[in-house]
């Protein structure tokens, strides 16, 4: 696999940039196509975890006369970058950037501070921080400054946050309070005051909590998404109490509240809009050892219709969702990259004879997100 | 009645049995012949003799507007040449112990009256002749039974041989306490019995050898997990370990991948771990040759020295793995293995002398 390191290119720059820094990659734009986001695990040594991310361009089938072949090939690898403790990867409320978060590894020196990618030019990353960055997400506004720092250098000042705008790359200071808008991945502490959980937050109260009935049992949830419509959260501790998840969901337009829940005491959740995917899974007396049960039944549940409804839908127990638009669901079945059309209201359910291969690659077990460079109109993706 | 087959006729839902040789040496440049390959709708059982000289498995097939049962029989030394017998449908069929010859006891009771009584049938693995038997000596097959106590003695449970007690008594102190019992593994020199004071739960482990005329309680404890299943691989009986949770009658159990491994001749213990989805099919007493997903893995235990590891090379890597059932060691680094599989998918299987040379230096 063809690997660049284009994070040395920085080194000069770091020398007389001590805050604020952003670099821009600039390269030929590519054609328009399938990129992937890859996040393999690297051995170390280290306490933590470090974690190869790259950016890789998916050669999707090709076509004998009628006949669709997939591809069997490594991926070609766009940008690679090896990442100490990755904090963050997702997308900005616009669709339009990619956001990696995590301590980079700069010519030997680590900064934690964010990748940008355009999703129209992946290939013209830029990467931004700032002494101090304790955490990056995206926020949850139509601003153009979409993405969030915190900053907090030391424990006897209070954290900052700053707003960026990664089309420019400039950054502004905000009140701290912005941070209860960020878009996923933050837990929510539930107590005499339900804020975030982060240091520096702990007054900050959360604006969008449940109704006190519906939290009864609850220490903590899990943001799954803040956008223009909703507020998802999932409660996360005590995990069950019932063998369910539970989900409170707040609709901003009307300002209500609602509860509902997903079967499997150790199932996962994740947002491929429009859906609500859970992977169901179970606990058994040596899970802690050896993981969960997952029985390969993912449930859905739209978003965008509201829909009470719910279904089950099949998988092999190692496989992944990644990606979905209005007619089709990307799934990743160990090194295989599928289509599964839609039919009707669910998803097909015969591999064999509904879903089309676009890739087989050994990369494929480390695919974590997928994107289209289609600048007019970028597909949603997770 | 020897049948001649390909039967031309071919049943709805194919499966394919398949009987494979690897040529050469071991090597990256081996290949892989089918020698044997016929399409049947599988029943789903193979079987290798306990002297590993023969394997049997049974084909269902469709002719003329009926089913159709056959025993195929392979002499593990000429696994060209595949034998099959045409028989009545079987509830069951396992090999004798204590032949000489390889023998298989076939089970079976009128399909028009489930209620009627079993018969047994012995079919001679070598000639193909087959004479009835009487019913009690079912108790010299290699099958685990469940057992319980009656008038003092351990005895067949279940509807074969109901009260047929064990051809050999265990000392009574060894029985004290006990409501229940199964016979986990036999060959033609051991038994191994789980014994239990609640039901399916077997805390206390005897065996007896028949050459020494002894009994030994083993200091086996009771094997973890509730959703675990053995198998035996003389003189191992190999336990997958699998737990329950509450969808695992749909999925089935929550499989860890650990392997617990005890010695029924010595009473030794010790584990491996594979991989959620594995098997273990051969054994010679210390090594192993088993599957961890698709990868074929071989392993050496010593249990003085802790659980096995997985050798760092595998004989080879192999598609399809997931569909074999039975791996043997055939004629001089010939090898064979007998798959069921799918019409279309591959099989594979691997030399003894791959095993020897490269997995397990």
């Amino acid at each position: 696999m063809r690997t660049k390191h284009r994070c040395s290119r920085l080194a000069p720059a770091l020398l007389i940039l001590l805050s604020g820094l952003v670099v821009p990659f600039a390269e030929e734009a590519d054609r328009p196509g399938l990129f992937a986001v890859t996040v393999r695990q690297l051995p170390t040594t280290l306490a933590k975890s470090v974690s190869h991310v790259a950016i890789s361009k998916v050669e999707t089938r090709f076509e004998i006369g009628d006949v669709p072949l997939p591809i069997e090939r490594p991926l070609d690898e766009l940008e690679g970058w090896d990442i100490t403790g990755l904090d963050f990867v997702g997308q900005t409320p616009s669709g339009k950037y990619i956001v990696i978060a995590g301590e980079f590894d700069l010519n030997g020196s680590q900064r934690y501070g964010a990748m940008m990618l355009p999703i129209s030019h992946p290939e013209k990353a830029s990467f931004w921080t700032q002494s101090g960055v304790t955490a990056i997400r995206t926020l949850s506004t139509e601003d153009t400054y979409e993405i969030g720092a915190m900053l907090h250098a030391n424990t006897d000042h209070p954290p900052q946050m700053l707003c960026i705008d990664p089309s420019t790359s400039l950054s502004r200071n905000v009140s701290l309070s912005e941070w209860n808008f960020v878009a996923s991945d933050e837990r929510i502490h539930v107590g005499s005051v339900v804020a975030i959980a982060r240091p520096g937050m702990e007054q900050t109260p959360y604006p969008f909590v449940p109704p006190k009935d519906m939290l009864a049992e609850t220490v903590a949830m899990a943001l799954l998404r803040n956008d223009a419509k909703r507020v998802l959260l999932q409660r996360t501790s005590p995990a069950t109490t019932d063998k369910k998840l539970h989900y409170f969901e707040y609709f901003k337009k009307t300002e209500a509240w609602k509860e509902y829940t997903a079967k499997g005491d150790a199932s996962r959740s994740v947002v491929v809009m429009p859906w609500l995917c859970t992977r169901v899974g179970w606990t058994y007396p040596e899970s802690d050892r050896f993981g969960p049960k997952f029985t390969g039944e993912w449930i859905f549940r739209n978003l965008e219709t509201g829909s009470s409804d719910s279904f089950p839908f099949l998988l092999n127990a190692k496989s992944d969702l990644l990606a979905s638009d209005t007619d089709m669901l990307y799934v990743r079945v160990r090194s295989a990259l599928y289509e599964v059309p839609r039919r009707g209201d669910e998803f097909a359910d015969r591999p064999e004879r509904d879903w089309r291969t676009v890739v087989i690659n050994e990369e494929m077990d480390n695919l974590r997100m997928l994107f289209w460079t289609a600048p007019a109109s970028p597909k949603p993706v997770r | 009645m020897v049948l001649t087959l390909p039967i031309e006729t071919r049943a709805p839902e194919n499966t394919e049995l398949r009987v494979v040789r690897l040529n050469g040496q071991p090597s990256d440049q081996t290949t892989m012949e089918t020698v044997t390959s016929v399409s049947c709708a599988y029943c789903g059982f193979v079987r290798l003799s306990p002297r590993g000289d023969c394997v049997v498995l049974l084909g269902e097939f469709f002719r003329e507007e009926q089913w159709l049962y056959a025993f195929g029989f392979l002499n593990t030394s000429q696994p060209e040449n595949l034998q099959w017998y045409e028989t009545e449908y079987p509830i069951d069929a396992r090999f004798l112990v204590s032949t000489k010859i390889p023998t298989l006891a076939v089970l079976r009771r009128s399909a028009m009256d489930p209620k009627s009584e079993f018969h047994l049938s012995l079919i001679d693995a070598n000639s193909k002749v087959e004479r009835k038997a009487d019913l009690k000596e079912w108790v010299d097959a290699d099958r685990q039974e469940f057992l319980d106590i009656r008038d003092g003695r351990l005895s067949f449970a279940g509807t074969m041989i109901p009260g047929v007690p064990l051809p050999c008594a265990p000392p009574a102190p060894m029985l004290l306490g006990v409501s229940f019992g199964a016979l986990l593994a036999k060959t033609e020199s051991d038994m191994f019995i789980g014994l239990a004071f609640q039901q399916n739960r077997y805390e206390r482990y005897i065996g007896f050898n028949k050459d020494k005329s002894e009994w030994t309680q083993y200091r086996f404890g009771p094997v973890k997990g509730d959703k675990y299943v053995s198998k035996v691989l003389a003189p191992w009986i190999c336990y997958q370990i699998g737990w329950d949770y509450p969808e695992a009658d749909i999925y089935g159990p929550a499989r860890t991948g650990e392997w617990i491994l005890r010695n029924f001749h010595n009473g030794e213990e010790t584990s491996v771990y594979l991989d959620p989805d594995s098997d273990i099919y051969w054994t010679d007493g210390i090594h192993f040759i088993g599957r961890a997903g698709e990868r074929l893995v071989s392993f050496r235990v010593d249990p003085a020295k802790g659980p096995a590891v997985v050798d760092a090379k595998p004989p080879f890597t192999a598609e399809n793995l997931p569909y074999t059932r039975c791996m043997f060691f055939g004629p001089e680094t010939k090898s064979v293995a007998v798959s069921a599989k799918e019409e279309g998918e591959e099989s594979e299987v691997l030399p003894k002398q791959a095993v020897l040379e490269r997995g397990f230096k």
